[in-house]
């Protein structure tokens, strides 16, 4: 997918701050004290591109739009589930680390204790496809001698990861976390439009600018 | 096709109905004893028997006073020691198989005058020869036995069946006690 370009996020945020009258000047500067500096902007822009794909992509529909974001890491029986944002998307279990198996959620923590324990019982690897995520610890368990976990998660960076469609909306999240220096009643439209973005794509996984 | 835990797992779970495998532990855990219920199906039927007797050559038992322990032979061997006259004991000293006579018979020489035999007593295998002189050194044995996991469950597809039956009748035993899906016979 096409990313967003910070430039272009910018440039429109100026041009709304500039587009107030009284609330801002002709020019972003660091000198002017009550308004935002390029940095601030900068740095606003992707604290918004974060929020974009963590309160819009990995809410949406099934997750669908967080593909992007997905990380796997190889994790073992007793591991923290590493952190992440919405849920878990899979499981992959493995008795020789070479070919790869979806794995099955046991129903209890239990079933893959005593299957560790009773393995002489019923035959070793007997229950290498089983593993459970405790909810209660965030702790991963299984039988299997190699196990890797798929999650979404962001890591910001100095650059937008969200889709260039989103633009937009981008703008209006980095505006409405900008306008603490000014009238909120000035800005409320553009927090209010952020806040529509987030609730289109959650639940159409889309977002346009105008359907709201 | 040979059958594997998770095959298992997952064939009772359609049979079932379940919606998911998140109870599969539920039907592992019960593998091991149907397999030995399987094993004791196949030693009754005379068609199947042949694919599950212990190989004569390998299967030794060393006899300490003309006795065998069957405790042994049972922990490292799986034979079912109830089955074990469906089956043939041979000693060095006859090409015959020994002859299984009752224990009342035991003390009875030359009853027997033209084969080596053998009494069970307990959990010893107590083998003679035609005069009822103990008998010495080791005996071999080709017996039912019962397969001590999934992987020694011979991939044919009565046996196979037989075994999956065996463990839907298991699953279902905890709702219904009566029930009896593989149609068990006494032996």
């Amino acid at each position: 997918m096409a990313l967003a370009l910070i430039a272009n996020v910018k440039s429109r945020v100026i041009a709304i701050l500039n587009a107030n009258p009284g609330v801002w000047s002709s020019s972003v500067s660091g000198t002017v004290g009550a308004f935002p500096s390029d940095s601030e902007i900068d740095l606003a822009a992707l604290q918004a591109d974060e929020w974009v794909a963590t309160q819009c992509y990995f809410q949406s529909v099934n997750a669908s739009l967080s593909r992007p974001f997905k990380t796997t890491t190889a994790i073992s029986n007793g591991d923290s589930v590493p952190f992440h944002h919405g849920n878990v998307s899979q499981v992959e279990l493995s008795p020789n680390n070479s070919t790869w198996d979806q794995g099955v959620m046991a129903q209890s923590r239990d079933d893959i204790v005593q299957a560790a324990a009773l393995e002489t019982y019923f035959g070793t690897g007997a229950a290498d496809f089983l593993y459970y995520l405790d909810p209660t610890d965030g702790h991963f368990y299984t039988t299997s001698p190699y196990a890797r976990i798929t999650y979404p998660v962001f890591t910001r960076t100095a650059a937008l990861q969200c889709d260039a469609n989103e633009e937009a909306l981008i703008a209006d999240k980095a505006v409405s976390l900008l306008m603490k220096h000014a009238s909120p009643a000035l800005f409320a439209e553009y927090d209010q439009k952020a806040e529509r973005g987030r609730q289109h794509i959650i639940q159409d996984g889309v977002y346009t600018e105008g359907t709201d | 096709m040979a059958l594997t835990e998770r095959i298992v797992a997952e064939d009772l779970r359609q049979r079932l109905g379940l919606p998911d495998a998140s109870q599969a532990m539920r039907f592992l855990i019960g593998i091991p004893e149907v397999l030995k219920e399987t094993g004791r199906k196949v030693a009754q039927n005379p068609f199947l028997r042949p694919t599950l007797l212990t190989p004569r050559s390998l299967t030794t038992a060393a006899l300490t006073a003309g006795a065998a322990n069957l405790g042994q032979l049972y922990s490292t061997n799986k034979i079912l020691i109830e089955y074990i006259d469906r089956g043939q004991i041979y000693h060095l000293s006859s090409t015959q198989p020994l002859r299984r006579i009752p224990i009342e018979a035991a003390n009875l020489p030359f009853q027997f005058d033209q084969y080596a035999y053998y009494y069970v007593q307990g959990d010893s295998l107590f083998c003679r020869d035609y005069q009822a002189n103990v008998l010495t050194g080791s005996i071999n044995l080709s017996v039912p036995f019962y397969p001590a996991t999934l992987a020694n469950l011979p991939a044919t597809e009565e046996i196979e069946r037989l075994f999956l039956d065996k463990m839907y009748e298991w699953a279902l035993s905890n709702q219904d006690p009566t029930n009896d899906a593989a149609a068990d016979g006494a032996k």
